[in-house]
């Protein structure tokens, strides 16, 4: 009998503490995701001497790479899926030129690339949306004077499952689909079927971005997106959903549409009003205009970054907005900034 | 040297009659009993550790009670925010915001997608689960039964990120096709069936233990008094090891909760509150898993987190001291 009483009791044993780890886990997650981001910081001022490089955001590549062949350290830059694709090629060319530099990227979405700012985890924030008044009054009560830098324009594809044959949608269609006001494809020219929404979940800078400047821009400053929208983590869930799915839209940017095999969904032509022609989403679309959904990609640091305390945050960024940075985002069909 | 009955003895015989002087032996062994103890320290110093490694246990628990506590009472103290509109607001929207009137958060919708989900496992996972005990227990010749314990055993320990994604690819398209559940085929019901198989082999594992406690003479009495199989099983064996087989629900019912991958990416996603298990949903584990990235500091949805976290410490908390109590219940009834 006591034999066989001891392999229960010490599952019992397990069961307990597998729930309390698991509380444990959560409680604890956020001061371990602190350390894993807080090396970057420390240990970027490590080449205090250089000497600051004039006007680094307008310098040309060759006078600012010239300059500081010196660079060495670690540099973390958290936040935007989005941004993700451009920061790690970005990444790579700027390494290729520094070698002693090491430069690290988060996915944590643009609402945690932010948050980690504020937190003073990530001395560069990546976004796909702009920083919220509330966020730079975060970010000021740490110290922290929020400055812009736009890395590029991208433009968003609004997608559908590839058996939908709506012709297109305008700009507030969009909207009210979101919004929850249209809920039937059939208001809209399409199928008599419901409309599933998919979105991205509230840490993508694309969530906030649809609410704040397709939502609210079309529908006024209360609206807001329809309860019942279903929040998935990152863009691929999103494409695969409605991939699978008759009724479902959703919204990605044109890298994440390049990630997913061709004709896994379809792209809807958008009109930007009910008297203009229905675009698709491209670089030339968003540079003319005519394609109404499109949105800034943003780095954020602590002040103007070409007199940052850190040479590699200055170095990172001059290397961003210079030629050779810029010719990077066209590769990705972004609209460069510059 | 004891002799209780004939079989003992006839050992113990064997021994002297091997041994041609026993005494020396039994001497050495009296002075080895009085002789002064060595190595105390080292013994001691091991009880501490020991010791230590208990307390640890307790105060981890108390400290992320705490913790919990401490960081999600902020929400309701320092940040103002209505504790009915905690309570209340149907929705669960993990925006990073310092202001409480922009914040749209209620504990109702996570905690209802998650009542939803553990209700789906219960029912589908208890009736298997003890069914599949029963059957390796009692009727499974020895050989089946060891390789079904040990395939239970290998699939507790498959981490859960992979049945998610096993449902995501298998189960997910085949509800969509066949009956349209929640969105695209993701919803409550969806992440309920794979957290079923997830909880599964955690009941057979608890399970078949309780069933195997069950003293032999009570199967054998029950088969003299002209019980078949069946009857055995069901008026004897099972009523024995109710407690114990109550306990494998119960902590089936704790990994239910507490499961978060697999939840996240197979319930759907929907943040409000859902009135039936075919809805897309995001239970409270999902909740704080896809929200954590946006608390910062002075955000109200850090405490809020936090206060999720507590009422999920809370559930998990309860079910298992629930299942500690009936299975030392069923322990003392039948430990002789």
């Amino acid at each position: 009998m006591v034999l066989k009483r001891l392999p229960r009791r010490r599952l019992l044993l397990l069961g307990v503490i597998t729930a309390m780890l698991s509380v444990a886990l959560v409680a604890c997650g956020e001061d371990a995701n602190g350390d894993d981001r807080d090396d970057g910081g420390a240990n970027g001022a490590t080449t205090a001497t250089h000497t600051p490089a004039g006007g680094g955001t307008t310098a040309p590549t060759a006078t600012s790479t010239g300059d500081e062949e010196t660079l060495s350290g670690a540099l973390t830059i958290e936040g935007s899926s989005t941004v993700a694709p451009y920061t790690r090629l970005a990444i790579e060319a700027f390494e290729g030129l520094h070698s002693g530099v090491t430069v690290t990227t988060g996915e944590l979405g643009s609402g945690g690339g932010i948050t980690a700012f504020i937190n003073g985890e990530a001395p560069i924030a990546a976004s796909s949306r702009a920083i919220r008044d509330n966020e730079v009054e975060q970010a000021a009560a740490n110290g922290y004077e929020v400055f812009e830098t736009v890395i590029a324009y991208d433009a968003l594809a609004i997608v559908v499952h590839p058996s939908n044959e709506i012709p297109q949608l305008t700009f507030e269609e969009v909207a009210r689909i979101f919004a929850g006001e249209i809920t039937n494809w059939s208001e809209v020219g399409g199928a008599d079927l419901r409309i599933t929404v998919y979105t991205r979940n509230e840490e993508s800078g694309t969530f906030a971005f649809v609410e704040e400047d397709v939502i609210q821009a079309a529908l006024g400053s209360d609206a807001e997106y329809a309860a019942t929208v279903n929040k998935q983590a990152n863009a691929p869930a999103g494409l695969t959903a409605v991939s699978g799915d008759v009724s479902g839209i959703f919204y990605a940017g044109l890298g994440n549409l390049a990630d997913i095999p061709a004709g896994a969904v379809r792209e809807v032509p958008i009109a930007a009003d009910a008297a203009s022609d229905a675009v698709e989403a491209s670089s030339e679309t968003v540079t003319s205009g005519a394609y109404p959904v499109a949105r800034g990609l943003f780095y954020y640091t602590d002040g103007d970054p070409a007199a940052h305390d850190d040479p590699l945050v200055r170095a990172y960024l001059a290397f961003v907005v210079s030629a050779e940075g810029q010719a990077i985002a066209e590769e990705l069909n972004l609209v460069p900034a510059r | 040297m004891p002799r209780h009955d004939g079989r003992t003895a006839q050992i113990g015989d064997t021994l002297s009659a091997a041994q041609p002087r026993p005494q020396p032996a039994a001497r050495s062994l009296a002075a080895a009993i009085r002789q002064p103890r060595r190595g105390g320290a080292l013994e001691r110093a091991v009880e501490m550790v020991i010791y230590g490694t208990g307390v640890l246990t307790l105060v981890l628990l108390i400290g992320i009670l705490v913790l919990l506590a401490q960081q999600g009472l902020r929400l309701f103290l320092e940040f103002d925010y209505s504790f009915w509109r905690f309570l209340t607001y149907p929705n669960a929207i993990t925006d990073n915001t310092s202001h409480p009137e922009d914040f749209r958060f209620g504990i109702i919708a996570p905690l209802i997608a998650t009542l939803w989900v553990t209700l789906v496992t219960l029912v589908l996972a208890v009736p298997l689960g003890l069914a599949t005990a029963v059957y390796i227990s009692e009727i499974a010749p020895p050989g089946v039964r060891l390789y079904i314990k040990s395939a239970a055993e290998l699939l507790a320990g498959v981490p859960t990120i992979l049945f998610g994604f096993v449902g995501l690819f298998l189960l997910v398209p085949f509800v969509r096709d066949q009956f349209g559940w929640g969105a695209g085929g993701m919803s409550g019901m969806t992440a309920g069936i794979v957290v079923a198989f997830i909880a599964v082999p955690l009941i057979i594992s608890i399970a078949d233990d309780a069933l195997q406690a069950v003293p032999v003479d009570f199967r054998e009495n029950a088969y003299a008094l002209g019980c078949n199989k069946l009857q055995a099983i069901w008026f004897v064996i099972m009523p024995a090891a109710i407690s114990g087989l109550a306990a494998a629900a119960m902590l089936g019912m704790a990994r239910a909760v507490g499961e978060t991958m697999a939840v996240l990416i197979l319930a759907g996603g929907n943040s409000s509150i859902t009135d039936s298990p075919f809805d897309s949903m995001r239970t409270m584990t999902a909740t704080i898993a896809s929200g954590f990235g946006n608390a910062s500091a002075y955000s109200l949805l850090r405490p809020a987190l936090f206060m999720t976290g507590l009422v999920l410490f809370a559930i998990t908390f309860f079910t298992t001291v629930i299942a500690d109590a009936v299975l030392e219940k069923q322990r003392k009834r039948f430990s002789r």
